[in-house]
């Protein structure tokens, strides 16, 4: 963890400008993530949430994941109606992305309906993953 | 359009094998055959069947015939499910012993309990020597084996195997 953290700094320290602070707020989330260190990794993705929303770049593919993240999080912790808000916002940024036939949306969908199911509201999970599975059957060319 | 890749195979066939849970779940059975049949093709194909999926669809396919009063159905498809996840965990940690646990209540919607109680001294066994300690089921594994030591008049202290 110390050497997580102190890898963590340094990329901070070198990221000259407001891009490279995020992409390096991005890549300590992800060490943190990869190393199972979640409290730390949602540190650094509420911090890139806020510096996204502050620079106006909420409309990105980092926005959605790092909400994603944080839905995760939430998930984890049980506090599902945070987590079911975060998705939903990840969901519409990846709508206007990507649009509603992408394998991203999909996935984005297909969270929701993981999140449902985890709460045992069956009858909510079942058409969001009917619809994931509908998109990645128009969206995959050899199924 | 999504080049053919096993990544986008593998993506449909989780995705397909939690629409089949969902609609096992809701009651929507018909659904659910038909999804978790072509799961199951599909993951033979593509991914082969010494494989998580192909347990995973297995698995959820046993359940759902569980659900049907498919009993002996049920059971075949938790024996190759379980066998699979032998073989790929080594024969420990949760998700081995979690199904040896839905075999074990498989055998027991058939009244099969000697054989449920086999299945289960060894979910316990397992768990209490290896890592399967970790098994947030531990103790409710437990329980069900005492309920099924008490249904054949065995007592936990007189019952032989993981007990005695």
């Amino acid at each position: 963890v110390k050497y997580l953290h102190l890898i963590a700094l340094l990329l901070l320290a070198h990221s000259a400008t407001a891009q490279q602070t995020r992409e390096s707020l991005l890549d300590s989330m992800e060490i943190y993530q990869k190393a199972k260190k979640h409290g730390k990794a949602m540190v650094f993705a509420q911090e890139l949430e806020k510096l996204l929303a502050e620079a106006k770049q909420t409309n990105t593919s980092d926005y959605a994941e790092v909400l994603d993240y944080m839905g995760d999080e939430h998930s984890r912790n049980n506090k599902y109606g945070q987590a079911d808000s975060l998705y939903r916002v990840a969901l519409a940024v990846r709508e206007i992305i990507f649009g509603k036939i992408d394998s991203n949306y999909a996935i984005s969908v297909g969270k929701l309906a993981i999140l449902n199911l985890t709460r045992s509201q069956y009858k909510l999970a079942e058409p969001l993953q009917e619809q994931c599975i509908d998109i990645l059957q128009k969206t995959i060319s050899d199924i | 359009m999504y080049r053919h890749t096993s990544k986008n195979n593998k993506r449909y066939i989780d995705n397909a094998i939690l629409l089949g849970l969902c609609c096992s779940l809701t009651n929507n059975l018909t659904r659910a055959e038909e999804i978790l049949n072509e799961a199951k093709v599909l993951t033979k194909k593509v991914l082969g069947e010494n494989t998580n999926q192909y347990a995973d669809v297995l698995k959820v396919t046993a359940m759902l015939y569980n659900e049907q009063a498919k009993y002996a159905q049920a059971e075949i498809l938790y024996r190759e499910s379980a066998r699979i996840y032998e073989v790929l965990y080594k024969g420990r940690g949760a998700i081995y012993t979690t199904a040896l646990a839905n075999l074990a209540q498989g055998l027991v919607s058939q009244d099969k309990f000697e054989e449920s109680i086999e299945v289960m001294e060894k979910v316990v066994a397992i768990n209490r020597e290896g890592d399967g300690k970790e098994d947030p089921n531990y103790a409710s594994y437990i329980g069900d084996l005492g309920f099924l030591y008490r249904i054949v008049g065995r007592s936990l202290c007189r019952g032989g195997g993981a007990y005695s």
